[in-house]
């Protein structure tokens, strides 16, 4: 059976662009009068934070899909094998994701915004020409100079390399995931799938180091004074159940549509129990990064929360709540997690809330006392939604829903629960 | 009059066809003992679904419950300690303190209550007498348990012998 990219569909993912659009304006026409903190985080740096944030969101959604693909090959697991297929869709936005991220960085390094601190040369210089001290030198960022930088000022030379191997890798593991899917269609054994266990071992290695550095690189390092170690996994969390949510979603969707018969309620109750242990995955890393900062009161750790409790209490609470209580409370019984229009309505509320999430780390950091999450950022956040389930569902029509000659389709098929 | 009758199976697989075929020719299988879970038994005999996880809400809540309630009188009311600073005259300010305790005392009381709820409810507290049928079901054997009427017994046994049960016990119940 095959979906196709119906032009109802195509007309929906072009609504949400649409809609999205038009929030957007509304959005910058009633904010034309808004008081922002300074010069430096004006109306220029609120769009370029919303493009980071969006932009690292959906890399994050596909991001997350592609390591828990490469997790089935690892573990060996037979249960996802029927719905592989949309796993393999969701990460053909990664290129682009990456691609955003990419444009992000580099116009920063052009000082095309003031996003990232460490970008400024200005603060590695120690002595201006005349001998005197300079006013804008930052001892703490010249001492991380060599981690963003190949020389002593601020070209972000090694970030970009990390960047762009670390990525490229990914990219190349990806592509070669959803060809091999095609070429075990054609040829069948045990061959390729071997090959695929092998590079989805090395893949996961690398996205160990490849997720943490990422995350550091391109979010922590916009309080570039403050550090907090897990701050990988923490993020790592975010992504992981914002893709098993797209996937879940995608899956209720095709199956409104009369496909994917052959996915049972054991598959569903499966997707249900990640939705349900990856909230409290988050939630247990949101509390320990949270909790330590908080009783031990360092004056360099404290930094940021101080900045979200004051200006942001509601959004970081709300958020926090929401996340933790709504799956704890509704998808606690068993029952629950294979109901899939509750999955559906959860699934929702909580991948906006973790968007909400990760604008958070952002937003504060780079628009000081004066950012808001508002009609400017959710009508991206919908532009960013609508092209990526354009270009996700197209990916979708291209090839056969269900794998053909994957070893474990049927134990997968024939899932005990 | 109705009697009981053990079939025993050597195998798993035996014995879930062997139910299978039992029911669906409308007898009611009363229980099946294993020495280990056999996947899909439950459903196939039709078990009531568990209340276990009802009592182990309870005693989460009850573990939460008394592990804020306790901490309170300790740290707030009854002696109000200043460890770094942090508010100590008021539970919900000085909240994220006390929940790594709360968590640890939930899956404490969480665990233990439905362990003991278990045994109690299965009768397999330590010193309890053992109730199956067949000692040889603690071991490597499977016993399924059905209660016929005394005029159907015949036809039943020979069905049982049909699925391949190796042995066949009856008393009367």
């Amino acid at each position: 059976m095959e979906y196709t990219f119906s032009s109802k569909a195509k007309r929906f993912t072009l609504l949400l662009v649409v809609a999205g659009i038009l929030l957007f304006g509304l959005g910058l026409a009633l904010d034309s009068n808004y008081q922002y903190a300074d010069e430096h985080s004006g109306l220029g740096q609120r769009l370029w934070a919303d493009l980071l944030g969006n932009g690292f969101f959906f890399f994050g959604v596909s991001f997350g899909a592609l390591f828990f693909l490469g997790l089935q090959y690892v573990t060996e697991s037979a249960y996802t094998i029927v719905y592989k297929r949309i796993l393999e869709a969701v990460i053909t936005w990664f290129p682009i994701g990456a691609g955003v991220l990419l444009f992000v960085i580099v116009a920063g390094l052009a000082h095309q915004h003031h996003l990232y601190h460490w970008m400024d040369p200005d603060v590695y210089v120690e002595k201006l020409e005349n001998g005197a001290l300079n006013p804008a030198y930052d001892s703490i960022i010249s001492h991380k100079a060599h981690y963003f930088n190949f020389g002593s000022s601020a070209d972000g030379g090694f970030l970009l390399l990390r960047f762009v191997g670390f990525v490229g890798a990914f990219i190349y593991v990806a592509m070669k995931f959803r060809k091999r899917s095609l070429q075990e269609d054609a040829e069948g054994g045990t061959k390729l799938h071997f090959k695929n266990i092998a590079m989805a071992a090395g893949f996961l290695v690398a996205f160990g180091y490849g997720s943490s550095v990422l995350a550091w690189d391109l979010i922590m390092s916009l309080d570039v004074h403050w550090f907090s170690t897990l701050f990988g996994w923490y993020v790592f969390s975010g992504i992981w159940i914002s893709g098993i949510i797209m996937t879940i979603c995608l899956l209720i969707y095709l199956q409104s549509q009369g496909l994917m018969s052959w996915v049972k309620k054991g598959h569903i109750h499966d997707l249900g129990k990640w939705m349900f242990a990856l909230s409290f995955l988050w939630t247990y890393l949101w509390f320990a990064q949270f909790m330590l900062i908080w009783y031990a009161d360092i004056p360099e750790e404290v930094a940021p929360y101080v900045a979200r409790l004051k200006d942001y209490k509601f959004e970081l609470f709300t958020m926090m709540l929401v996340n933790f209580a709504l799956p704890m409370l509704f998808l606690m019984d068993a029952d629950a997690k294979k109901k899939k229009g509750l999955l559906l309505v959860v699934g929702i509320i909580i991948f906006i809330s973790h968007w909400v999430d990760l604008q958070l780390l952002i937003i504060p950091s780079t628009m000081k006392e004066a950012g808001k999450i508002g009609l400017v950022e959710f009508g991206m956040f919908l532009m960013f939604l609508g092209a990526f389930l354009f270009v996700v569902l197209k990916a979708l029509a291209g090839r056969p829903l269900l794998v053909k000659n994957h070893p474990y389709l049927e134990e997968s098929k024939n899932l005990y629960h | 009059m109705s009697t009981v009758i053990y079939a025993m199976y050597d195998d798993d697989h035996v014995l879930l066809d062997g139910a299978k075929k039992v029911v669906s020719k409308g007898i009611h299988v009363t229980d099946v003992f294993s020495p280990f879970p056999v996947h899909g038994i439950d459903d196939v005999i039709g078990v009531r679904k568990t209340r276990l996880a009802i009592c182990a809400f309870i005693y989460g809540l009850t573990g939460m419950s008394l592990a804020l309630i306790g901490m309170r009188y300790f740290m707030i009311v009854d002696w109000p300690m200043n460890i770094g600073g942090k508010p100590n005259f008021s539970l919900l300010q000085n909240l994220p303190a006390f929940i790594p305790i709360t968590f640890e005392f939930t899956v404490f009381c969480t665990a233990h209550g439905m362990a003991l709820t278990y045994m109690l409810r299965n009768k397999t507290l330590p010193g309890m007498k053992a109730k199956n049928p067949d000692p040889r079901t603690t071991d490597d054997k499977f016993v399924m348990e059905i209660h016929v009427e005394e005029s159907k017994e015949a036809e039943v046994i020979a069905l049982l012998k049909e699925t391949g049960a190796i042995e066949i016990n009856k008393k009367a119940a």
